[in-house]
């Protein structure tokens, strides 16, 4: 261990003393100070607020990563150019122990600069929001919509498998399934569109969801009802609508009834006591306009209940922290990079590999589609050369899917809940899984490699 | 190892550090192969260039070798602080490699190379960069280890320094060896023979030389023995270091490390040793050793040889 540390200091100093990552850290500096007064919010303080947290992290985040990206593959390489890795391999110190050396040394680098970055961002809410500035309505809002961290309860999955069987049944006794057309792909066809119409509401008609909290809510925090609407009317207009909250046959039933604009994001509060105690919350949704229309819910996240579950401040730790656990899987793929190869060669390298990942649910898609590459009849599999870019494309969507996950700094400009089950799976799955398989793998290419050849 | 260059020196001494793969046949080092990372910990290494981090101090730079070794605090300390007097650089332990001259620098090159008192000792063109003064502690160090049975391999491009401490000698080229052998195997030069005198006075030299010349039927070369270059060179330098109280550059030499020096047994071993090419201008810090006990190892060492 003692070796490990210290080429995880030589490592940070290193990093420290590189210019690229000087500049990067002035560029910070400059936007956790300078971002916030320059960026202009839509003038209300939660939009303020919102700003405020976004840029902030966003531009702390992405200049970290672009600073470890260039140290981490820097971190090796220009040790094996400059040739002071010659001589740390003639000691006692096996290659693992260096790849785990630098990476350390890179962990250290953007734990240090996370802490003092997510003070000042701390900071600079603190100073945005202090007391005196705002009203208590203003303070009371901020706290139950974005200074908060609220678990995101999205409705009971509706299961469409048997009705969609049904109606594919009777398509198919009128024939009116068109031929060649594989049957998978009309029945995924009606589920979509039985998935769609369970969230469409027309004039005159109700829909009803069911939610299953994880717990019941605790305290006097209210729960609030976040749904995202469109309209078959033109926008600008207004639409009516009735929100009911509990079991139909209750008399408890808490009706709320509400005028939105046609596009947009809008909440309602549910008092706690409208969940007489149970963990399943029925909601219902009547479309009470006096024209015709039909009101849509986004199926993927247009309705779901926000429960209070615990304070801004440990949201925002634990925010940090996933970055972390991010920056530390990124430092691992850029330390490796720099391991195998030179240094123009590993940055680019692993700017690749980091746009795969972005672009992973995508390509996910393309895995899943039947469609052919080189022309081929389509839903027969195609050629033997679509059928091997596809499995190419699985396998690319299968090591990247668990690399991607919702977008922190969207969770704390919307006083989600980041728990600790999400920094744990960071931890698990970036950190030990991937970041482990990622050092094996180097160090098994790393033995092997001859360190000293007059090229180098 | 000697060879001009691209013969093949580095590349060998890369192989025996593990650094690169021979292409065909096996290489042990110590019994084992050069990439087992537990025989490393008996080797110590000085490349050609100082390959050192530039912004580390000197103590620095001799604490993070020392911890690569897993040496305890204690250790380190007492090890970087024989060292750096060893090299005379105790005055600049606080100042960054990167402003040293070439010969400071590979000071605390070679100094690196033995924090962890190695039975091997790579040493590739450990000369290069130094005065002359270095360039005779580096020699005594080598024959200083030599004396505690510690291997030392040096590639080199100084054919006196070579001649001077080392016992083999492999000349290489095109990657083969070309001559193997002892200085005296290879250098000896058969059917002549030379005689050095003390001062005689002006007739015993005339009737020594008429008896020569009688013998060999033509003159014999006469002349008197030289100092080298390198033995006046020293003296001078030694002269202006006791006059002068302060430099920027490097400081006396306080004697081979101590943890590195030879025990009593094998240093009378090599006192008892007839001089050598050069006289050791920089004694070991060793323990006392007697004149007494000097003479007595002497006459011994003389006893065996007759």
């Amino acid at each position: 261990m003692r070796r490990i540390l210290a080429i995880a200091s030589i490592a940070l100093r290193t990093a420290v003393r590189s210019r690229v990552v000087v500049i990067l850290l002035g560029l910070l500096l400059l936007a956790i100070v300078g971002l916030p007064a320059t960026v202009k919010s839509d003038g209300t303080l939660a939009g303020r607020v919102q700003i405020l947290l976004t840029y902030t992290l966003a531009a702390v985040s992405t200049i970290l990563s672009v600073a470890t990206v260039w140290a981490g593959c820097a971190a090796v390489a220009t040790e094996v150019q400059e040739k002071q890795l010659h001589l740390i391999l003639t000691k006692p110190v096996r290659r693992v122990e260096v790849w785990l050396g630098k990476w350390l040394g890179l962990l250290a680098l953007n734990g240090g600069l996370l802490v003092v970055c997510g003070v000042a961002i701390y900071a600079g809410l603190w100073w945005h929001t202090r007391p005196g500035t705002l009203t208590a309505e203003e303070q009371r809002r901020l706290g139950e919509e974005i200074l908060v961290a609220r678990r995101e309860v999205l409705p009971e999955p509706l299961d469409v498998t048997a009705p969609a069987q049904q109606i594919l049944a009777e398509q198919q006794k009128r024939g009116a399934v068109p031929a060649g057309r594989p049957v998978e792909q009309v029945l995924a066809a009606i589920q979509d569109s039985l998935r769609q119409a369970a969230f469409t509401v027309p004039t005159g008609y109700k829909r009803m969801w069911t939610f299953k909290l994880p717990a019941l809510p605790t305290g006097e925090q209210p729960v609030v009802l976040r749904y995202k609407l469109a309209s078959s009317q033109i926008a600008g207009a207004l639409v009516d609508g009735l929100w009911l909250v509990g079991p139909a046959d209750s008399a408890e039933r808490v009706e709320i009834r509400v005028t939105n604009a046609a596009q947009g994001v809008h909440s309602v509060t549910i008092p706690v006591a409208a969940l007489r105690g149970s963990r399943e919350v029925v909601v219902e949704y009547a479309n009470i306009n006096p024209v015709p229309l039909a009101v849509l819910f986004d199926p993927q996240d247009g309705l779901a209940l926000l429960v209070f579950e615990g304070t801004f401040v440990g949201n925002f730790v634990r925010g940090i922290l996933v970055v972390f656990l991010q920056l530390a899987f990124l430092a691992a793929l850029a330390v490796s990079a720099g391991t195998l190869m030179s240094l123009p060669v590993a940055a680019l390298v692993t700017g690749y590999v980091v746009l795969l990942i972005q672009v992973g649910e995508h390509v996910q898609r393309l895995s899943q589609e039947r469609g052919t590459f080189m022309g081929g009849t389509q839903g027969t599999g195609g050629t033997m050369l679509d059928q091997v870019l596809r499995f190419v494309l699985w396998l690319e969507s299968a090591v990247v899917q668990p690399l991607q996950g919702p977008s922190v700094l969207e969770y704390l400009a919307g006083g989600k809940l980041i728990s600790w089950g999400w920094v744990g799976w960071e931890l698990v799955i970036k950190v030990a899984l991937y970041a482990g398989v990622l050092a094996a793998l180097t160090t098994f290419f790393f033995n092997r490699r001859e360190i000293a050849l007059p090229t180098q | 190892m000697l060879g001009p260059n691209g013969s093949g020196k580095s590349t060998t001494l890369k192989m025996i550090l593990g650094l690169l793969h021979p292409t065909s046949g096996n290489l042990e080092v110590l019994g084992r192969s050069p990439r087992d990372v537990p025989t490393k910990a008996r080797i110590g290494y000085v490349p050609e260039e100082s390959y050192l981090y530039p912004y580390l101090t000197s103590e620095e730079t001799l604490n993070f070798y020392a911890t690569l070794f897993d040496l305890n605090t204690a250790e380190r300390k007492e090890r970087i602080e024989q060292l750096l007097d060893m090299i005379g650089l105790k005055h600049a332990r606080r100042r960054r490699v990167s402003e040293f001259s070439k010969g400071m620098a590979r000071r605390i090159g070679l100094a690196q190379a033995l924090v962890n008192d190695p039975d091997l000792v790579v040493l590739d063109e450990p000369t290069s960069g130094l005065d002359p003064l270095g360039c005779r502690q580096v020699k005594d160090l080598i024959e200083t280890l030599a004396a505690r049975g510690k291997t030392v391999v040096l590639s080199s491009h100084l054919l006196a320094d070579v001649e001077d401490v080392c016992d083999r000698v492999a000349i290489l080229y095109n990657g083969q060896i070309q001559a193997l052998g002892t200085m005296q195997e290879l250098l000896e030069v058969n059917g002549r023979y030379r005689v050095t005198l003390p001062e005689l006075a002006p007739a015993a030299l005339q009737q020594v030389l008429a008896k020569l010349r009688e013998e060999l039927g033509r003159e014999p070369e006469v002349d008197h023995p030289r100092r080298d270059l390198e033995q006046f060179f020293i003296e001078v330098v030694e002269q202006a270091r006791r006059e002068t109280r302060e430099s920027s550059g490097v400081g006396p030499s306080q004697g081979v490390a101590e943890y590195l020096a030879p025990a009593k047994e094998q240093l009378l071993e090599q006192l008892a040793a007839p001089a050598g090419a050069a006289g050791a201008v920089t004694p070991p810090a060793v323990p006392e050793v007697s004149e007494e006990e000097r003479r007595r190892a002497a006459d011994e060492k003389l006893k065996k040889l007759l």
